[in-house]
């Protein structure tokens, strides 16, 4: 149902990205980014702060696609992206490069984001603008875990999340351009939603319940930019996204009833155009 | 490129990039040996590893063929079946307060069917509930292991701690019933009630784990695993009622029974 809720959602919204601009430009841009990932969800090794993540790690190397719309008013920029990634196959790591806890060829990952960013000056030099803003929108994961003995996993989430976001270019010339790009997202247990179910070997449904996350999320992009044609910018980079929090089956702050969490890590390269 | 612009782009990637890592931050130990008994899988140290023991290659096999005898009866005891693998990374004593947050036990994370725990070299002689003479790691966190996986992810305290006691028998190396007679005789106001067992405010470990698998292991003698394994993921809200009606005894004088049972422990 979700998943179905989802995929409305990501038909109606346009979307995303690029920002490497300079800011007196003009107006609208639409491009579209390929990206290559490394996602990785950690055990909790350590459960006190700092909070320590640790083998067995589940991963996949997931390609991704992402549509982006970018328009300006004045001085503000505004930045509309869509993402969807789905990993090959999702396998297991114990330390020593072995897989001891998943079936892969059952095990499923798929994460949608459509995220929302307004950004204003903070500081120009001709040589560098940084800007700042926030960022909001909404990610969906759903994920099926299979176990060697043919039980399974399965989370499914949607999240709404909000926060800061900075952004930095380092023109090096009227066509190149260097940049990076920070944005910090919370995650509010009462404003997202998940189920979680558990079936053994058989099938029997074994545990089912709803939870609320409290996540905090980073993501960190930067890469180089080229302009040519003088409006169409060509970008290379590199991204690190990093995810942190647990979610329980009632809406609260409290680690009390925790039925699952998310201590992930997606590592990647993206290569994208705008027109 | 100028040096002061090479400059501000790497203190900011350090500042955008460091965020989630001043609370969170991976560590990813992979010096490992592994030892394998059925269905457990033993990451252990090897020897000369650090300043304090690792296991020996006898120890390792030990410790795994007894965490193997755990899983079956435990299986058992709760009366399901599971058949995954098992996990345990084992850290030696002086690097376990560092990665796993304590160098006296450990934890579980049962999502990865995994825990850890650190490898300590006991000076009192014991022998736990199974008849293992001086276990390097108890039952303990494989029933939360076993539990969670098998019966779900439980919303009390009094669950997911009340199994793992019962179930392991010991805490500290004595056994949960020789603890809660002594705090019966010499201080009661450590003897708690399904009440406080319950709502599991703010208490000692030393204080909640006896109590709790004192408390479990009465519950499953009188009404049976399976009603009490229906009762594992229950909010502590709903948990009386669903208890009367499951059990179809009301929680006040099951409590007045335990309080008998506890006397004449």
């Amino acid at each position: 149902m979700i998943k179905r809720r989802i995929i409305l959602l990501l038909m109606v919204f346009p979307a995303v990205v690029s920002l490497a601009r300079p800011p007196v430009e003009p107006t609208v841009s639409t491009g579209f980014s390929a990206g290559y990932q490394f996602h990785r969800s950690f055990s909790q090794q350590k459960t006190e702060l700092k909070i320590l993540s640790g083998y067995p790690v589940i991963f996949g190397h997931m390609p991704s696609l992402a549509f982006t719309h970018n328009f300006y008013r004045k001085n503000s920029r505004h930045n509309l992206k869509l993402r969807v990634a789905k990993p090959f196959k999702l396998s297991a790591d114990n330390g020593t490069g072995r897989n001891l806890l998943l079936s892969g060829e059952k095990s499923n990952y798929f994460r949608s984001t459509i995220n929302y960013r307004i950004s204003w000056p903070l500081f120009t030099r001709h040589w560098l603008e940084i800007r700042h803003g926030f960022t909001s929108g909404v990610l969906f994961e759903s994920r099926e875990i299979a176990f060697l003995s043919g039980s399974t996993e399965r989370t499914s989430d949607i999240n709404l999340f909000i926060g800061p976001a900075l952004s930095a270019n380092f023109p090096v010339n009227k066509s190149l351009s260097f940049f990076g790009i920070f944005d910090g997202h919370f995650y509010l247990p009462y404003f997202n939603y998940g189920k979680i179910n558990t079936r053994n070997s058989n099938g029997q449904l074994l545990f089912e319940s709803s939870y609320y996350g409290t996540y905090y999320q980073t993501i960190f992009r930067a890469g180089v930019n080229y302009r040519f044609f003088n409006q169409n910018d060509i970008s290379v980079g590199f991204e690190k996204n990093d995810v942190v929090g647990f979610a329980a089956s009632k809406p609260a702050f409290t680690t009390k009833g925790i039925v699952h969490h998310k201590l992930d890590r997606i590592m990647g390269i993206f290569v994208g155009i705008t027109f | 490129m100028k040096i002061k612009q090479v400059t501000y782009i790497i203190l900011l990637t350090l500042l955008f990039t460091g965020c989630t890592e001043f609370f969170a931050g991976p560590d990813l130990q992979d010096n490992w040996e592994i030892t394998e008994h059925e269905k457990i899988v033993l990451h252990h140290r090897p020897e000369g590893f650090s300043g304090t023991e690792s296991p020996t290659p006898e120890e390792a096999a030990t410790i795994a063929a007894n965490q193997y005898f755990y899983y079956q009866r435990i299986q058992d005891s709760i009366g399901k079946k599971f058949d995954d693998l098992v996990l345990i990374y084992l850290f030696n004593k002086d690097e376990a307060e560092e990665h796993i947050g304590t160098d006296g036990g450990g934890h579980s994370i049962p999502k990865f069917n995994a825990f850890y725990y650190t490898f300590l070299d006991y000076q009192n002689e014991f022998t736990d509930n199974y008849g293992i003479v001086n276990p390097d790691v108890g039952a303990h966190e494989m029933v939360h292991v076993i539990t969670h996986r098998v019966l779900g992810y439980p919303a009390t305290k009094l669950m997911s701690e009340g199994y793992a006691n019962w179930l392991d028998g010991s805490y500290g190396r004595y056994y949960i019933e020789d603890i809660v007679k002594s705090y019966r005789d010499k201080s009661p106001e450590k003897l708690l009630t399904p009440d406080e067992l319950l709502e599991a405010g703010d208490m000692a470990d030393s204080v909640y784990y006896p109590n709790s698998g004192v408390f479990l292991k009465y519950l499953v003698s009188r009404f049976g695993i399976v009603k009490i394994n229906s009762l594992f993921t229950v909010r502590k809200e709903n948990f009386k009622k669903a208890f009367e009606n499951t059990c179809n005894e009301k929680w006040e004088v099951m409590a007045d029974e335990y309080e008998k049972y506890l006397d004449e422990l």
